[in-house]
């Protein structure tokens, strides 16, 4: 659905995006994320077609953004940063007003309004003047701008924004029911949760190129090493360091509790449970300590990437 | 049945088109309803609406029984239709309000970036809303005016003369268009409200100035200048439209952010493009610094050329009675004509006198032409070609032999002086031309840096040749004409 290949802008002598390459396959949700400046708007505004890359290429539904540019905008929902409404309107004139640019019949527009209009808490407000609607509501409005026309990619810049944690989480089962209906999303956020909940990928953006791309997952393995584990004991922990399989790397540890680096968890947590429990040694629990995506992006960022990539961020 | 329920299958440039209107269509009214509903915009023009036609009567009936007292009639009579321009005019001022608030409070309150990404072209915008912010004052306006002249015609202080309303209707239309496009310029240019409306001087002082000059005209009842000017308008009006529809695109609106006047980047920018011409381009040889100039403006020269033959033709063409007068009468009016003008010369008849003459005259013509985005100079062979046709086709008229002498006092200096004076036109219309044409890839600013480099480097080759023919057209034309002229006249 995205398919973007060396895509660079410049603007006079500021090189916006040097180089991105990037694909969006139908129903999956890829999650662009880097630091302000990093040129995340600058590329979904290239594959929005609102700028001309000054090279590369990216096809969007099937559509070059440079040569039909029309025809990518008419398959593109996007979500800019900031809502942007006109506020002398009432939410629906609004809604019609932009269902009408992407000529969506009426009908299908209070049918599709119908469907959402109750979930995101909007149907009272519709009629009322945009200038009346709280942050909330104007983000939630803005994003049923994005989605009614129902097109095949959607580009959603902080899509939850200024809402309420349950309108959040609306907007989030939106997005995902949007996936599973094969619709391509990518989403520019800074909010790490949101991307970690959404994107079946992952792709940092910093200094105009594309550093890093992959599912959670394998980024984490791949930059944070081998999940660990914490062991809780109910006894002092030093007969149980005694006891563990031999090579299992330790990684800490303290009067009642162990942790432990494991490449292979299948094969190496039961080795460990049965090796403590046959002598004994009273567990309470064994769980993977939680490694947010925050870590991982940080330190991709500050550069304690692997050599190979530091060269590249560089 | 079945052909009742079927749907007409529309041709797909008629569907295109349909499509098209669709959307600049939905554009404007929504433009218009949100003028509409915003009363700061409405309250001002209902009031000038109600009251001012009203106050405008109320002065002219004042002035025209002051004026009765001491017989001056005609000038109270000649009054009525100046103060018709003035109801007209105010709010017309709101013209410049409105774009500003379409186009750059959309920018500002990052409305625009929606619209943008939506599926119409930057023409169904520029239209769409152009069209919204141009019709509010503009049908407030000529109501204004209707209202003043109905008012006079039933109190039957002045008849409802067509050329006169015409002329007014004309006058106001034309203004708030030219208003209304070149406030979608500066609003391109723009990226606050507070920044746009600062420009605005630059629009609302010429077109003041130029209403009092139309209200002079409309006073003294010289209705013929005033078709002139109202032609000069349209001309301006259709520029900057194209100038509004080149610079009004996504690229250029969303890319203003990095906008910035930044004065060490341009003297860069300016000496990259004097010393290596094009940065883009590749330098074909190693004459291509001065090549380069020639060949980039070789459209605008072509298109001067063109327009010179042109002139030449309609002078030539054009002047079919002179052939039907007696010799002496033409021969006195040309010698009479001739002495006139050397009479008139503010300089020495020396190489050096005229070389600085004609720097001063292609400097002076190219400033006006940057400033008439180029319709100065385009027009400026017409005019001279023009008088050289004229002439020619006098002489030739007169008597071949002194047709001959005609063009010998013509075209030694004049193959070098024509050719030097093009080059700079040719680069000033270029400059000028810039401004209508899409700034992608490169932007407005690099582009305007260019052609002014060009500009110097065409000035640089055309001052020599201009010294050159000014040396030729002291010491070897006259005397290439008389000797002419001797052998043959008695």
């Amino acid at each position: 659905m995205i398919q973007a290949e060396g895509l660079r802008k410049t603007f006079e002598d500021i090189v916006a995006v040097e180089e991105v390459s990037l694909e969006v396959r139908p129903g999956e949700i890829v999650a662009l994320l880097g630091p302000n400046g990093a040129g995340k708007t600058t590329t979904v505004r290239m594959l929005a077609a609102l700028l001309q890359p000054t090279a590369g290429r990216a096809l969007v539904a099937g559509y070059d953004v440079l040569r039909q540019p029309e025809e990518v905008r008419r398959r593109v929902g996007l979500l800019t940063e900031l809502p942007g409404l006109y506020l002398r309107m009432t939410g629906y004139e609004y809604l019609a007003f932009f269902m009408d640019l992407y000529e969506v019949p009426r009908s299908l527009l209070e049918q599709r309004l119908e469907a959402w209009l109750d979930r995101l808490e909007l149907r009272g407000a519709l009629q009322r003047r945009i200038a009346t609607y709280s942050k909330g509501m104007r983000q939630k409005l803005a994003l049923l701008r994005a989605f009614l026309p129902l097109p095949p990619v959607f580009l959603l810049d902080e899509p939850t924004s200024a809402m309420d944690p349950q309108s959040a989480q609306v907007a989030r089962e939106m997005i995902r029911s949007l996936a599973g209906d094969g619709h391509a999303i990518l989403l520019c956020t800074h909010n790490l949760y949101e991307a970690e909940a959404l994107a079946h990928r992952i792709a940092i953006l910093c200094r105009g190129r594309i550093v890093v791309e992959g599912t959670p997952q394998a980024l984490r393995d791949r930059f944070l090493g081998p999940p660990v584990y914490e062991l809780r004991l109910a006894a002092p922990s030093g007969q149980a360091l005694e006891l563990l399989p031999e090579g299992l790397a330790v990684v800490e540890w303290g009067s009642h509790w162990v942790r432990y680096r494991a490449s292979d968890p299948e094969r190496e947590n039961p080795q460990v449970l049965h090796a403590l429990l046959t002598h004994g040694v009273p567990v309470v629990s064994l769980a993977e300590v939680p490694r947010p995506l925050e870590d991982l992006y940080l330190r991709i960022l500050n550069g304690a990437a692997p050599p190979a990539l530091r060269d590249q961020i560089g | 049945m079945l052909l009742t329920s079927r749907k007409i299958e529309l041709p797909l440039s008629l569907q295109q088109g349909q499509r098209w209107l669709r959307g600049t269509w939905v554009i404007f009214r929504r433009d218009l309803l949100d003028i509409l509903r915003d009363w700061r915009l409405i309250s001002p023009l209902a009031l000038l609406l109600c009251i001012f036609p009203v106050l405008a009567l109320l002065s002219a009936e004042a002035a025209t029984r002051y004026l009765a007292q001491f017989g001056a009639e005609l000038i109270s009579e000649r009054l009525l239709p100046f103060l018709a321009l003035a109801t007209g005019f105010l709010p017309l001022t709101v013209c410049l309000i409105i774009p500003l608030e379409t186009f750059v409070g959309e920018k500002e309150r990052r409305t625009l970036e929606p619209l943008l990404a939506a599926p119409v072209s930057d023409l169904q915008l520029y239209i769409g809303k152009g069209l919204a912010a141009l019709i509010v004052p503009t049908v407030t306006s000529l109501l204004g005016v209707t209202i003043y002249l109905i008012i006079l015609a039933v109190r039957r202080a002045l008849p409802l003369e067509p050329a006169l309303v015409l002329s007014l209707y004309a006058i106001l239309s034309m203004h708030a268009v030219v208003m209304v496009a070149g406030a979608i310029v500066i609003s391109t240019q723009s990226y606050s409200v507070r920044g746009a409306n600062l420009l605005n001087s630059f629009i609302i002082l010429p077109l003041s100035m130029l209403l009092v000059l139309e209200s002079s005209l409309l006073f003294w009842g010289s209705y013929r200048l005033l078709v002139v000017i109202l032609c000069i308008l349209l001309a301006y009006a259709v520029l900057l439209v194209r100038m509004g529809v080149a610079l009004f695109n996504r690229e250029q609106l969303l890319s203003a952010e990095f906008d910035t006047l930044d004065l060490q980047g341009m003297a860069r920018e300016f000496w990259r493009a004097l010393r290596a011409g094009d940065p883009e381009g590749w330098p074909r040889s190693r004459w291509d610094f001065l090549w380069g100039p020639i060949r980039r403006s070789g459209g605008a020269l072509a298109t001067l050329a063109l327009l010179g033959v042109m002139g030449f033709v309609l002078g030539w063409s054009l002047t079919p009675e002179m052939a039907s007068r007696p010799t002496e009468t033409i021969l006195e009016q040309v010698r009479s004509e001739l002495q006139n003008l050397l009479g008139s010369l503010a300089f020495p008849l020396t190489a050096w006198g005229l070389f600085i003459h004609n720097l001063r005259a292609v400097l002076v013509n190219a400033l006006f032409g940057t400033f008439s985005l180029g319709l100065w100079v385009a027009f400026y062979p017409v005019g001279l070609m023009g008088l050289v046709g004229t002439l020619l086709r006098t002489f030739f008229a007169v008597d071949p032999s002194l047709g001959i002498a005609g063009i010998l006092a013509v075209l030694p200096h004049g193959l070098i002086e024509l050719p030097a004076v093009g080059l700079v036109f040719a680069g000033t219309l270029r400059l000028g031309l810039t401004l209508l044409t899409p700034p992608h890839p490169r932007s407005l600013r690099n582009r305007l840096l260019l052609a002014l480099a060009d500009w110097l480097k065409l000035l640089g080759i055309a001052i020599p040749l201009l010294l050159l023919a000014a040396w030729i057209e002291v010491h070897v034309t006259p005397y290439l004409a008389l000797r002419w002229l001797a052998a043959r006249l008695p």
